[in-house]
Order: C-alpha cells, then sequence, then structure tokens
C-alpha cells in the first residue's frame, strides 16, 4: 500500500490485475518474441527539441519518480511491489529520425521493459522531415492501464498546472479472508465453465515461435461516426454504442474464416475502467475490471441478434456483480507462486486467452490536446498484449472521430483477409463500405 | 390530464434525485459538479456505468427497460431518463 499522505510514495503494491498481467509478462517473454507493453502515440503538429523537452520532464516530481521505479517481486507468498530507487539514473529520452515519406514502423511500436533494472516508463521523440514529430509513450502493462498512460501523459503535459492529478489508490479496506475465498473459488469455477473449449480463434498454435506483430488503424470521419450511431440504434444497441462495435468485431471475424461446428462459441473478456467517472486518476495500477463474454456461434448470424445477446450477458453479469467478485478472485490470487498461477491461467483453455482481445477506451482521448504547449493532432493506442488470440481490436474516440486500431499477429490474417475483414468491419459499422485507413 | 402530467413531473423529479444520488455515490468522482439536465456523455458515463444505472432503477422500481428504448435522448441527461422512467411507471400502473 502506498504511504499515506504521499503523492509518490516509495513503495507500490501491485494490485490483482497489475499482478496478472505481470504474470502474461512472463509467459510472454518464455513464448513469444514481445512483450507486456503498451503503447500511445501523439502526433505533434510542430518539432520539439530534444533537450528542451528533456530538461522540461526532468523538472517534475511524477516524471522523475515514476522513472525512477523498480520491479520487486521478492518471493514465495509475498507481493510485488514497484520501490523508488533514489540512486536509479534517469537517462534521456531516446530520440529517432523517421526517414522522409514513411510511416512509423511497426518495428518502432513495441518494445522491451525489464522492469526489475529499468524504468517502466519510457518515450521516444521521433523527429521528421515535416513540420511535425511523434511521442511514442511505452510503458509495462503491470505499471498502468490504457487510460492511466493518458492521465500520466496528461500529468506531465504541461498544459494544467492547476490540474491534480491522484498518481496513486487510496488503501483498499478488504473483508474477511475466508470471504474472499469464498467469492474467488465461486470466480474461478465461472471463468473456467464460461471459457470451455472448444473456442474460435484464427490463432494456432504452430505460429508461436514465429510471431510477427503488425498494426493497421482505421479512422472514421465525424460523417461517418453520425452514420455509425445510426446503425447503432438500428441494430437495437440503444445507447450502448460498445456493444454494438463488438457484436459487429465478431460476426466480420466469423466472415473472414468460416465458422465450423467444432469450432465452438467466441469468448471476449473486455476491460472496464472502474476509475469514477471524472477522476483525476490514480495514474497508476490497472483500474479495472472484465466482463467475459461468451457469445454462442448461432447469434452470429447477423449484427441486432449478436447485439442484443451481448447486452443482454452485460447485464446478467452486472446483475451478479461478476465484476467486482473478478476484482476479488484476483486480489486473493495475488500471492500463489508464479508457476502455479501461470498454470491455473493457462489451463481452461490450454493457454488461449480468448477469441480476441477488444477495448473501447471511449472519449478520453480527446482530454488529449497540448504536450509541452504543442498541439496534439492525433492520439492512437497500440495494444499491448498480442499473446494468443494474437488479433486485439482497440475503439477511441478523438475529436469526433471514431478509431479503430487492430494489433494482429501477422501468420494469422493474409493481407486479403486483413483487407477484407476491415472492409467487412467498416461495412457492418456504418453500413457502406469506404472508410479511412492509416 | 392535468392531474396526471403533475404527478408524473413530481414522480420524474424523485426519480432525478434518486438517480443523482445514485451517481454521485457510485459513479461520479466526488468533487465533479453536475445537475439532472448535465450532459450524461460530458460526465464520462460509458456503456457499463448506462447499465449500472438501469439496473439500479430496476432494483428501485421494479422496472425493466429494454435496451432498444433506450436510446441516445433517452439517455442524454438524468432529466431524460428519469421522464422516460415515470412514463413507463404509469403506463404500467394504468
Amino acid at each position: 500500500m502506498p504511504e499515506p499522505g504521499s503523492d509518490f510514495p516509495e513503495r507500490v503494491v501491485l494490485n490483482g490485475i497489475d499482478v496478472f498481467l505481470l504474470h502474461l509478462d512472463a509467459i510472454m517473454a518464455k513464448s513469444v518474441s514481445y512483450r507486456n507493453v503498451c503503447t500511445l502515440v501523439l502526433e505533434i503538429d510542430s518539432p520539439i527539441s530534444a533537450s528542451e523537452l528533456n530538461t522540461f520532464l526532468l523538472q517534475q516530481q511524477g516524471y522523475r519518480w515514476i522513472k525512477q521505479l523498480r520491479l520487486n517481486s521478492p518471493g514465495l507468498f509475498t507481493l510485488p511491489s514497484w520501490i523508488r530507487d533514489p540512486k536509479a539514473n534517469i537517462p534521456d529520452i531516446e530520440v529517432r529520425t523517421l526517414d522522409q515519406g514513411m510511416e512509423l514502423p511497426s518495428a518502432w511500436l513495441t518494445d522491451t521493459i525489464e522492469s526489475e533494472v529499468e524504468a517502466p516508463f519510457k518515450l521516444v521523440l521521433v523527429h521528421t522531415h515535416e513540420d511535425k514529430c511523434f511521442l511514442i509513450f511505452f510503458w509495462h502493462h503491470a505499471l498502468m492501464d490504457a487510460h492511466g498512460g493518458e492521465l500520466l501523459v496528461k500529468a506531465i503535459a504541461g498544459n494544467n498546472a492547476n490540474e491534480t492529478l491522484s498518481w496513486v489508490n487510496e488503501a483498499v479496506i478488504e473483508f474477511p479472508l475466508l470471504e474472499r475465498a469464498k467469492i474467488a473459488q465461486e470466480m474461478k469455477k465461472f471463468i473456467y465453465e464460461v471459457s470451455s473449449l472448444p473456442l474460435f480463434a484464427l490463432f494456432n498454435k504452430k505460429y508461436q515461435k514465429r510471431i510477427q506483430l503488425d498494426y493497421k488503424t482505421v479512422i472514421f470521419s465525424k460523417q461517418q461516426y453520425v452514420e455509425i450511431q445510426k446503425q447503432a440504434q438500428t441494430a437495437g444497441a440503444g445507447a450502448m454504442h460498445s456493444a454494438f462495435y463488438l457484436a459487429v468485431i465478431a460476426c466480420a471475424l466469423t466472415q473472414v474464416r468460416e465458422l465450423e461446428e467444432s469450432d465452438g462459441d467466441i469468448l471476449v473478456p473486455v476491460p472496464q475502467d472502474r476509475r469514477l467517472r471524472g477522476a483525476k486518476g490514480p495514474i497508476l495500477g490497472n483500474q479495472v475490471t472484465f466482463l467475459f463474454y461468451r457469445i454462442p456461434q448461432k447469434v452470429l448470424i447477423a449484427q441486432d441478434v449478436c447485439t442484443a445477446e451481448i447486452i443482454r450477458q452485460m447485464l446478467a453479469l452486472i446483475r451478479s456483480n461478476r465484476p467486482q467478485d473478478y476484482l476479488t478472485m484476483m486480489a486473493f490470487l495475488r500471492r500463489v507462486p508464479g508457476p502455479l498461477y501461470r498454470f491455473l491461467l493457462k489451463q481452461p483453455t490450454s493457454g488461449l486467452m480468448g477469441s480476441f482481445f477488444y477495448s473501447d477506451t471511449g472519449d478520453s482521448l480527446d482530454e488529449l490536446k497540448y504536450f509541452f504547449n504543442k498541439k496534439i493532432s492525433l492520439a492512437i493506442h497500440y495494444p499491448p498484449n498480442i499473446y494468443p488470440p494474437g488479433l486485439t481490436f482497440v475503439f477511441s474516440r478523438t475529436q469526433q472521430n471514431l478509431q479503430l486500431t487492430i494489433g494482429y499477429m501477422r501468420h494469422l490474417l493474409k493481407p486479403e483477409e486483413l483487407e477484407y475483414l476491415i472492409g467487412r468491419i467498416s461495412a457492418g459499422l456504418t453500413g457502406e463500405h469506404s472508410a479511412a485507413t492509416l | 390530464m392535468a392531474l396526471s402530467v403533475s404527478r408524473n413531473n413530481h414522480q420524474a423529479e424523485a426519480i432525478a434525485e434518486k438517480l443523482c444520488d445514485f451517481l454521485r455515490n457510485h459513479i461520479i468522482a466526488p468533487g465533479v459538479d453536475f445537475k439532472s439536465d448535465t450532459g450524461l456523455s460530458h460526465l464520462g458515463v460509458d456503456s457499463f456505468s448506462l447499465m449500472e444505472m438501469i439496473l439500479f432503477i430496476e432494483r428501485c422500481y421494479g422496472l425493466i427497460l429494454p435496451p432498444e428504448s433506450l436510446t441516445t435522448e433517452t439517455l442524454a441527461t438524468v432529466e431524460s431518463l428519469s421522464q422516460f422512467c415515470a412514463q413507463q411507471l404509469s403506463q404500467t400502473n394504468a
């Protein structure tokens, strides 16, 4: 737990979701060549001087503090923590230059962070030959979630000196151990049931050792976003647009690779930000729970049928308190030794975490307008965990445009299949066949 | 008719008050100022939070709101949602 009354404590204990993501990182390190590192890219509409930016960042206590955090995973039955090392050196930000006419290569959108020996947060400044630059923020997923990353960027952007952001969570009052154990046991049973094999997925184990990662971003115009909202209404989603987006993705995927009866249902774990709305933090810690949707094959015939099923499941999950029970279970499991934890994690689905990953980050990217007094013209999250299922869809809204970023293992989708998938998703969302792509 | 409209309005106000309390205690961060006519999307209320509000109404009033009736207009503000609920309740009781 953080020291009371301190914005920048010497020690921050990882919560249940942080520990899960730490174990996922360990699994990824062993099996694929990528790590559990999040990426946020800002396009800035003018160049930035690296030395001025460096000086500016080093003046901020929050930046210095986070750059000196190191992961401490002490041992059996003890809780991992972020510990500040006051002697840790803070290196200058990395600088790269993009060749003229080139886009940011996929290889620049991923990084490896060994949090025990280096800072869990990095920033890369990319110069271009045009009147713009890019800032690439990387952070270990066990440090914070996507919204936490956005809040961190806001905290160090230099825009709102008077806006107080909270960096760490307040102490949580836990209820009795036996009660927590009972909830954990019931929740584990639910998860094993909802994720029972077979499950539909593009992932094939034979690609596991030869993974190459790629990204594609689709940006829908303001007019298309209006159409998308109408389509959501037509599909019966009402104001639950995210359920509609998820239904479109699920239906589109099964058009790319036809469902066989033996393929099973679609399993999608969807994160939900548990921060109170309007809260200025906490920045650190994954403040999310998960809703586990098991979408049966029979509803994948039509978007409106699928949307209705997702909404029905969402209501049922919230009604039965599953999101909170999941958090209780994950907190309870923190002290389980690593090998046993990872065995429990992989056991129900032989390592397949879902049919695909999905996230809707909402409108929060809209709050990122300026960094270092320079205008932000574009902000994109690149999904971190491409571990099986090897396919992630992230929706976000910025400047009244809807964005979809797809992260995928290159071997899972041939170029024409990717093109077809994007076409089906665009048509499903807008009811038409064109959308801008990046 | 006038009496019925007035009763509806009273009920809508009562529902709005309860909903605002629920939002303050469970969904919206302390210190965030809002009223019953504040846009919910401006407050950052997402699909999940909307579901929590709908289930709160279900628990308090025994009123089950079908998702397709919960349009962007109905869910624009606490006030619009409360008026919708009051109409549904009066139709149920009629």
